[in-house]
């Protein structure tokens, strides 16, 4: 009896416990699906696939540094999110996004080099004619002090060779090319949402129904 | 239940071309909602999976409803989706549709989705489209479909769908066995899944295929209404109704238009002739056109309905084309002529008419218009025309009950209203058709005997106890 009381009490309590990977994975889930929801919102953004079971192979792509035909899940990388922009001179043009779902910095800082990998593989990949847009789109700012920085060609080239991993991913065994760098860094944006911004800024209503019935309207004489 | 549906969605799904991928899924899951219900019209927006614009807008244009549904499709369909739809859209009456299987994690929701949330909203899949499917072929098998398609609600998954489709098929099986129990057993099943308009018209068939298969009207089990025959109801009773009950064919031509008789779809049916001939004075049309009778046709009925939405009555040497819009006439084909004055004064006696246009000698062409309608007795046209020996008659405007005009023009065997009016069946047949064309004797007699058989009907004592030799005589199709 008194082993298993010091067993129980060796345990933290179930509200101090980190969470679980169903629970980090069901957050991101949420997650991905406001970030859509919002990016709907705004009638020029409109996501067309996203994670999780959304047939993700259309925004997944294979690291520079996997061997040919490789089929080992870690050669692979996808994008939580994808779709087209609507409206303007860039009408239909194809957007990737990243989205962190999350009430910290949490970690954000490697992931999003790791993110800058991904968009510079992809680039690499499509010969830079599949996406015109990378978003990162998160709930909490991170890399404050580097903020200003996070956009530019030096920051990407940077975070391509910062490990080991990320090499892998964007170069294999190449070097970085800067023409690449240069043309990839104006595609790069941050965004960043909040809970009370998506709830209190969403359309309701009359406007909604509107909005609605004027898009069907446009985009049918398009 | 077949799996196709949700393989071919897959399957579009997989397709790693974006657009290609898109328009895959939307033209399996448009196909498949138009096998369905045959009578929708699908309006694809050209939005995919978006969060509040739908993906189809669905609208019955020959329905007097005037509904539209607005169909989403939703790659990904969990409980937090859901409440986002059902906040965001829910107002809208929409098709939720799953492009994957509706998990368990919906059913039961939480308490965030509760059950009054689903009021004419339809969460539902490729799996329980399939099973309305499976049954479309059978006797009723469109009419569950169909429902759903139009005010379907709740959440609807392949289960509940098969429990759907077999209490459908229970009320049916009992309606033409005259078994009440049935019925009223199925009822909450159907309420569950089926809004209330679509509910009435349901067993609204129901009651007519009771009734028309012998059942007494007063034992049905509910209330229901006669009054809203649809096409499905009107389709069941061309085919399946009772032939010789004449006051059920006038009871039923009260709500049977012009529109919803073409709406049919059917090229003959059993009960064509006998529904036409007790309801000439209710069915309208705008526009009659004359062809040459064609040897090659079965003489099996007087009377079919044409593909391109017109009524055909057949003579020995005619076909008289009834139409309700001037594109579904077809090129005309009978050789006629401008009439000579003497030919034109025989077929016009009797009748009174408000204009005459003719050619004179010097081919220029005259039109007489009065004020007051003229007949033949009236020597101030027929000097008119008598004056100019070369004359030729190409047409004349008759009058018809009700102040209304019926211009028939010879050259070409056709005739419509000067204005948008519609005319019965009777007003063509026993004023346009004697005048455009020379009847003979046999097709003369055609005319008088179909109008003669509806005074019967017309004038006949409320519960149809006719003559029997009406009887005989529509079904006299030699």
């Amino acid at each position: 009896m008194a082993s298993t009381i010091a067993r129980v009490t060796n345990h933290a309590r179930v509200a101090d416990r980190p969470p679980t990977g169903e629970e980090i994975q069901d957050k991101g889930t949420d997650g991905v699906q406001r970030a859509k929801h919002w990016l709907d919102a705004t009638c020029r953004a409109e996501v067309l696939w996203y994670q999780p079971r959304n047939h993700v192979k259309k925004l997944q792509f294979m690291k520079m540094g996997a061997p040919a035909a490789s089929v080992a899940r870690d050669d692979y990388f996808s994008f939580d999110l994808g779709g087209l922009l609507a409206g303007g001179d860039d009408h239909g043009q194809h957007f990737a996004g990243e989205v962190k779902n999350y009430s910290t910095e949490g970690g954000q800082g490697p992931q999003y080099r790791q993110f800058l990998a991904n968009a510079y593989c992809t680039e690499m990949r499509t010969a830079a004619t599949h996406f015109d847009h990378y978003m990162w789109i998160t709930w909490y700012p991170f890399l404050i002090e580097q903020w200003a920085e996070l956009l530019t060609p030096n920051y990407v080239a940077t975070a391509l060779t910062a490990t080991e991993k990320f090499r892998y991913t964007a170069l294999g065994s190449a070097d970085v090319d800067p023409a690449v760098v240069a043309d990839l860094a104006p595609k790069l944006m941050v965004v960043v949402l909040g809970d009370r911004q998506e709830k209190v800024l969403r359309l309701q209503g009359d406007e909604l129904t509107g909005v609605q019935q004027a898009l069907v309207a446009i985009r049918k004489k398009r | 239940m077949t799996p196709g549906l949700l393989t071919s969605i897959q399957n579009a799904l997989d397709d790693p071309l974006w657009d290609a991928s898109v328009s895959g899924v939307k033209n399996v899951v448009s196909n498949a909602i138009r096998a369905l219900d045959s009578t929708v019209e699908i309006e694809d927006t050209k939005y995919f999976s978006h969060s509040f614009v739908p993906d189809f807008v669905l609208s019955w244009p020959k329905s007097s409803a005037g509904r539209t549904r607005d169909v989403f499709l939703r790659v990904v369909l969990d409980a937090t989706t859901v409440r986002y739809d059902l906040d965001t859209v829910g107002g809208t009456h929409p098709i939720l549709l799953g492009l994957e299987a509706l998990t368990d994690e919906l059913e039961p929701a939480g308490p965030e989705v509760a059950e009054s949330k689903f009021h004419d909203v339809l969460l539902t899949d490729p799996l329980a489209l399939a099973c309305l499917g499976d049954g479309v072929l059978s006797e009723f098998g469109t009419v569950i479909p169909s429902a759903v398609i139009r005010s379907g609600e709740g959440r609807l998954g392949e289960d509940s769908s098969a429990r759907l489709v077999q209490s459908a098929d229970r009320v049916f099986t009992a309606a033409k066995e005259h078994v009440p129990q049935p019925i009223v057993d199925s009822q909450p099943t159907i309420e569950e899944f089926i809004g209330e308009r679509e509910v009435g018209r349901l067993f609204n068939l129901a009651r007519i295929v009771w009734e028309a298969t012998g059942g007494d009207p007063m034992a049905f089990p509910l209330a229901t209404s006669l009054d809203d025959l649809d096409v499905e109801a009107l389709r069941y009773l061309l085919d399946s109704g009772p032939t010789a009950r004449l006051d059920f064919w006038r009871s039923v031509g009260k709500s049977v238009t012009a529109d919803l008789l073409l709406g049919v779809g059917l090229d003959r049916a059993a009960n064509l002739d006998v529904l036409v001939a007790t309801n000439l004075d209710r069915l309208a049309f705008r526009h009659l056109a004359m062809l040459p009778g064609r040897l090659d046709l079965d003489r099996g009925t007087r009377w079919r309905i044409d593909p391109d939405n017109s009524l055909i009555l057949q003579g020995a040497g005619f076909e008289a084309v009834l139409a309700t819009h001037k594109e579904s006439l077809p090129a005309p084909r009978l050789k006629l002529e401008r009439l000579a004055p003497d030919e034109f004064v025989r077929r016009v006696d009797g009748k009174r008419f408000s204009s005459v246009t003719f050619v004179d000698q010097a081919a220029n062409t005259v039109t007489t218009e009065n004020a007051a309608a003229l007949h033949v007795g009236d020597g101030g046209v027929m000097q008119l025309l008598s004056a100019e020996s070369g004359a030729r008659v190409l047409g004349v405007g008759l009058d018809v009950a009700g102040g209304k005009r019926l211009e028939c023009r010879f050259e070409d065997g056709t005739a419509s209203g000067k204005t948008a009016s519609t005319f019965s069946v009777q007003e063509f047949l026993t004023v346009a058709i004697p005048v455009l064309v020379k009847l003979s004797e046999s097709d003369d007699q055609l005319i008088e005997q179909i109008t003669a058989d509806f005074a019967t009907v017309a004038t006949g004592p409320p519960g149809g106890e006719y003559q029997p030799q009406l009887l005989l005589q529509l079904n006299d199709f030699g």
